[in-house]
C-alpha cells in the first residue's frame, strides 16, 4: 500500500484505507456489471450443446443436400437427458448461412434422412447408431466414450477441467462431408477402431 | 475433534495479529466478486468463437487419469482430488509447481531457503526430502534414486509455462503405484503440441534482479505427428537476509548479501506421432546457501548447490478394441547433487576446509499397462513395473587436504505388479477394488491395498469412501550414507507403512458450484526418521515408533457465467506422535482463497490468492506463529495479436512469517526460517 503513502502511519490508518479500497472495488466491481460482457457457459451440456451449434458452422455438407433442406435440422438419439435438451433449446438460436435450426427426436437410424446433425447422447446404444449411419450425409456429434473411433464424427470429452473434441476423418469422408480446416486444427484426431467386444 | 473447537466459524477474524487485513481482504475478495457475478447477463453463448468455448469454460465435474491410471470423473474417482489447470497457473502468478500445490487443500509449503518442502494432512518431517509424494510428469515418475525426492521448487524439471494442467490425488497411491505414493501423487500435465501451436517467447523481471526467459515450439505436423520443444532459463541474485542465529560480529551480524542466488537450465521435447511418444527432458539448478545450513561458513558465496535431473522416455498407446486399451513405456533417468561447502578449520589459524558432497544416481525402467471395460458394470486396470536403479553413488571428500570421508556404491531394484477392478453394483453404486505387490530390493514384498466406494446419493451428490494402505522404503541416503562423527547408516531401515481411512462428499450445483468436504484418518508405522544412535550418539535414521491423524477438508468452488471464480478451502487437523503430541510443523488449521474476476477493462482479469495458517510447533519446542499472505495478480490473457501480460504482488501486505527448521546439528540454535515479504512479478509471452 506504499502508493497510497501510508507506509509510515499507524496499523489503523492501512487498515481504514484498505476498507475504504473493498468499499470501492465492490462499488465498481457492482456498477460495472453490465461491462462484463464477455461470459461463459459453465452447465457442462449447455457447454456441449454449444459446441454442436458451432460445429455446424465449420460443415460443408454435399451442395444438393444443402440445397434442398428448407432448415437445419438437429436430431436428436440416445439417451435421454440434459444434453439432448440442452441441444432442443438450440432452436432460438440465430439461423446459420441463413437456415432456422430446428431440432428433432428420432429413435431409428432411418429416420436420419433429413438430419444435417445427429446428436447421439450416452454410450448406451452408441455404436448401434453410429453403424447405422455411417454412409449418410450426417454430421454425427457423441459424447460416449470411444464416440469417435466408434465411427462417429464428432466425439466430445472431457480432459482435465476442459470440455474438447476429436475428429475421425475417416468417418466425414464416408458421409461425404467436409470440415473446416479450422475446426481440425482445434480437434484431436483419431482413426476407426475394430468394434469393439460388445 | 480438539482442533475444531479451537477454531471459530470465523477462522481468519479469531486471530488478533491476522484480524484486520484477513477480515478485509476477505470483504474486498467477497465484495468484489459477489458485484461482478451478481447478475448473469443473458447473452447468447452460441456467439462465442469456438477457441474461447474451449479454453474458457471449466468443468466442474473435471476429468483426470491419475488417481488409478485410466480418465475418469472427479466424481466417479474414490479419493479426493483437485486439477490445477493452465489458466490457474497464470491467473494466480504461480511460479513454481510448489506454489500450485500450495493452492490446493491439504497441502502446504515450508522452505530452508534452498528447498520447498510439501507438507500434507499436517505431515511434515524433518529430514523428509518430499519423499512421501509421488510426483509424475505425463505419468512419468520423477523422484529420484537417491533421496526419493519430488522436486517442486526451482530446481523442478519442467517450466511452469510447460505445463497444461496438475492433477493431485490427496491420500495413498500405493496400490496402483508403488513406493512413496503415501499422502499424495502429483502429475504434471505437459502441453501438446497443438496446445501450443506455434513459437512462445516468454519473459519475466521479478524482485532481487531476477530473469527469466523462455522459448517454446510446437506444432502438429500435416501427417499428425506432434513435435514440442522448449528451453528456458532463470537467473536471481536472491534477496539480502538476515539470520538472527548468526548475529555476531565475526558473522556479519547475521546480514548476508548475494549468497540467495538461484539460476536454473531447463530442456524439454516431446515427439509423439500415432500412439509412440518420445520424450526427453534436462534441468539443472544451482543456488546459494544463505541460511549456511550444515554448519558451514555464514555468508560465504563460494557455498552452493546443484540438483541437476534428467529422463529420457518411449511411450506407445493402442486400443486393442474400443474397450480396451494397452500401453508400455521404456524409461532412463539421472539426478546428479553436488554441495559445495566451506567448513571453519579447526582452529581460527587454520584455512577453511573446502568440502564436496556428491551424489549420482541413474535408472533405466519399464511399465505396462492394460485398461479394459471386460463387461458392461466392469472396469479393469492392471499392470507391471520394473525399474533397475543401476548407479546409486554417494560420496562426499575434504579438498585441501584430500581426504574421503564416503565413497558408497550400490545398485538395486524395485518391480511391482497391481490390479484394480471397479464394479459398478448398480446405477448408483461403485465398487473400486485394487492391490499391488512390490518387491523393493532384497526386503519383502510389500502388499497395498485399496477399497473404494463412490455412491451417487443424487444427482447432485456423491458420497465416497476409501481405505488405502501405502509404503516407503527407505531410500539409498537414509540407508547407506555415512559421515564420520555424525551420522551412521543403516543398512537394516524398513519401509515405513501408512494407512488412510476416508470419507468424502462432493455437492454439485447447477454445474456451477462444488462443494466437498472429506474427513480422514492415517496411522503411520515404523515412521522412519533421523535419530541419535544411543550407542554412539551419532545421526542415524531408523524405523521410530508411529503417528497418526486425523483432520477434515472443507471446499466450496463457484464459478460465475462471466468466468469469475472464487474458490474456499479450510482444512482442520490434528497429528499425533506416539507421546500423543501434535507434530512439529504440522498446522492445525489451514484456510485458502482462490478468486478471479474479469475486469472491464482490455480484457484484464485480476486473480488473488490468500493463504492462512495456524502456528506450528518447531523440533526445538517452540513454536512458529500463525500467519496469512495474500497474492494478487493482474492478467492480460493471450490475445489476437499474441501477446500476454502479467503482473503479481506477492505477500501483498508484507507480512513476515516463518517456517519451523528442521534440526540442524551444523546451527544448533536456529528453529525457523524468516520468509520473504512483498515481492513483484512482471511477465510477458509473445505468441506466434
Amino acid at each position: 500500500m506504499c502508493v497510497l503513502q501510508l507506509c509510515r502511519r499507524p496499523a489503523a490508518a492501512r487498515r481504514y484505507a484498505t476498507l475504504i479500497l473493498a468499499v470501492a472495488l465492490a462499488t465498481v466491481g457492482g456498477w460495472l456489471r453490465p461491462a462484463f460482457a464477455q461470459s461463459t457457459p459453465t452447465d457442462e451440456n449447455m457447454l456441449k450443446a454449444t459446441f454442436v451449434y458451432n460445429f455446424a458452422k465449420y460443415a460443408d455438407w454435399p451442395d444438393n443436400l444443402w440445397n434442398k433442406s428448407p432448415k437445419l435440422r438437429i436430431c436428436t438419439a440416445g439417451e435421454r437427458g440434459g444434453f439432448a435438451q440442452a441441444v432442443a433449446a438450440l432452436e432460438s438460436k440465430p439461423a446459420i448461412r441463413d437456415k432456422q435450426i430446428e431440432v428433432r427426436q428420432i429413435f431409428h437410424p432411418e429416420e436420419a434422412a433429413g438430419c444435417l446433425i445427429l446428436v447421439i447422447a450416452g454410450r448406451t446404444r452408441m455404436a448401434e447408431w453410429t453403424r447405422g449411419v455411417r454412409l449418410a450425409p450426417v454430421l454425427t456429434v457423441g459424447d460416449g466414450e470411444g464416440f469417435a473411433a466408434n465411427a462417429g464424427l464428432i466425439g466430445l470429452y472431457a480432459d482435465g477441467d476442459k470440455l474438447r473434441f476429436e475428429i475421425n476423418q475417416e468417418a466425414s469422408q464416408r458421409a461425404g462431408l467436409k470440415l473446416s480446416s479450422q475446426l481440425l486444427k482445434l480437434a484431436r484426431l483419431v482413426k476407426d477402431e475394430q468394434a469393439g467386444a460388445r | 475433534m480438539k482442533a475444531v473447537t479451537e477454531v471459530s466459524p470465523c477462522l481468519a477474524c479469531s486471530r488478533p495479529d491476522w484480524r484486520p487485513k484477513a477480515c478485509l481482504f476477505a470483504l474486498l475478495l467477497m465484495g468484489v466478486i459477489e458485484g461482478a457475478g451478481a447478475s448473469q447477463p443473458d447473452q447468447d453463448l452460441t456467439e462465442l468463437p469456438l477457441e474461447q468455448l474451449m479454453n474458457e469454460s471449466k468443468l466442474m465435474d473435471a476429468s483426470m487419469g491419475s488417481a488409478s491410471r485410466f480418465n475418469q470423473r472427479v466424481s466417479t474417482i474414490p479419493s479426493a482430488v483437485t486439477i490445477v489447470s493452465r489458466e490457474d497457473i497464470q491467473q494466480y502468478g504461480w511460479r513454481t509447481i510448489a506454489e500450485a500445490v500450495r493452492s490446493v487443500p491439504g497441502f502446504y509449503i515450508s522452505s530452508d531457503r534452498s528447498y520447498n518442502y510439501i507438507g500434507t494432512r499436517g505431515f511434515a518431517r524433518p529430514q523428509d526430502f518430499n519423499s512421501r509424494v509421488l510426483l509424475l510428469i505425463d505419468g512419468q515418475r520423477t523422484n529420484d534414486a537417491i533421496y526419493d525426492t519430488a522436486y517442486v521448487g526451482t530446481e523442478q524439471l519442467i517450466d511452469i509455462d510447460l505445463v497444461e494442467r496438475i492433477e493431485v490425488v490427496r491420500g495413498p497411491g500405493s496400490s496402483v503405484y508403488g513406493g512413496n505414493a503415501l499422502f499424495g501423487v502429483i502429475n504434471i500435465i505437459t502441453r501438446t503440441a497443438q496446445q501450443i501451436d506455434g513459437v512462445e517467447l516468454g519473459a519475466s523481471y521479478s524482485s532481487f534482479n531476477t530473469l527469466d526467459g523462455r522459448a517454446t515450439y510446437g506444432k502438429r505436423l500435416d501427417n499428425g505427428a506432434e513435435v514440442v520443444a522448449s528451453v528456458s532459463g532463470m537467473d536471481s541474485a536472491g534477496p539480502d537476509l538476515y539470520f538472527p542465529e548468526f548475529d555476531a560480529p565475526e558473522t556479519h551480524f547475521g546480514r548476508t548479501s548475494g549468497n540467495a542466488f538461484d539460476r536454473n537450465s531447463r530442456f524439454f521435447a516431446k515427439l509423439s506421432h500415432d500412439g509412440l511418444s518420445l520424450t526427453a527432458a534436462a534441468s539443472q539448478r544451482q543456488n546459494g546457501n544463505p541460511a549456511a545450513s550444515y554448519g558451514v561458513v555464514f555468508d560465504d558465496p563460494a557455498n552452493k548447490q546443484t540438483d541437476s535431473q534428467a529422463y529420457v522416455n518411449a511411450s506407445y498407446t493402442r486400443n486393442l478394441s474400443a474397450d480396451s486399451e494397452i500401453s508400455a513405456r521404456l524409461y532412463w533417468g539421472e539426478y546428479r547433487f553436488g554441495l559445495n561447502a566451506v567448513y571453519a578449520g579447526a582452529s581460527p589459524s587454520d584455512p577453511p576446509l573446502r568440502n564436496r558432497d556428491r551424489s549420482q544416481a541413474n535408472w533405466w525402467g519399464s511399465e505396462a499397462k492394460l485398461v479394459t471395460a471386460w463387461s458392461e458394470r466392469n472396469k479393469l486396470v492392471s499392470g507391471l513395473e520394473y525399474q533397475s536403479n543401476y548407479h546409486q553413488k554417494q560420496w562426499n571428500y575434504d579438498l585441501n587436504p584430500y581426504q574421503s570421508n564416503l565413497d558408497d556404491l550400490r545398485d538395486s531394484s524395485r518391480g511391482g505388479v497391481f490390479v484394480q477392478n471397479d464394479f459398478q453394483w448398480s446405477d448408483s453404486l461403485k465398487i473400486s477394488l485394487g492391490a499391488r505387490y512390490d518387491k523393493v530390493g532384497t526386503a519383502t514384498g510389500e502388499f497395498s491395498p485399496r477399497l473404494g466406494l463412490v455412491y451417487r446419493w443424487s444427482e447432485h451428490t456423491v458420497w465416497k469412501l476409501l481405505y488405502g494402505s501405502a509404503f516407503r522404503p527407505g531410500n539409498a541416503f537414509e540407508k547407506f550414507y555415512a559421515f564420520p562423527a555424525q551420522q551412521i547408516a543403516n543398512d537394516k531401515l524398513q519401509p515405513e507403512k501408512l494407512r488412510t481411512w476416508e470419507a468424502g462428499v462432493e455437492h454439485y450445483l447447477g454445474m456451477q458450484t462444488r462443494l466437498a468436504a472429506t474427513a480422514y484418518y492415517y496411522t503411520m508405522d515404523k515412521l522412519i526418521e533421523q535419530v541419535i544412535e544411543p550407542g554412539s550418539g551419532l545421526l542415524q535414521y531408523q524405523n521410530v515408533g508411529k503417528i497418526n491423524a486425523q483432520g477434515l477438508e472443507l471446499e466450496a468452488e463457484h464459478q460465475w457465467i462471466n468466468s469469475a471464480r472464487l474458490r474456499l478451502s479450510l482444512d482442520l487437523l490434528q497429528t499425533q506422535n506416539a507421546q500423543g503430541e501434535q507434530l512439529s510443523n504440522s498446522p492445525r488449521a489451514v484456510g485458502k482463497v482462490l478468486g478471479a474476476l474479469p475486469l472491464p477493462w482490455m480484457n484484464l482479469r485480476l486473480g488473488a490468492e490468500g493463504q492462512w495458517l495456524s502456528s506450528r510447533k518447531t523440533d526445538a519446542g517452540t513454536s512458529v506463529p500463525s500467519y496469512g499472505v495474500v497474492n494478487l495478480t493482474l492478467l492480460r490473457p493471450m490475445a489476437k495479436d499474441g501477446w500476454q501480460f502479467s503482473a503479481s504482488l506477492f505477500n501483498l501486505f508484507d507480512k513476515k512469517f516463518t517456517d519451523p527448521a528442521a534440526p540442524d546439528l551444523g546451527v544448533p540454535t536456529r528453529d525457523r526460517f524468516e520468509q520473504d515479504g512483498r515481492t513483484f512479478r512482471v511477465k510477458a509471452v509473445y505468441h506466434f
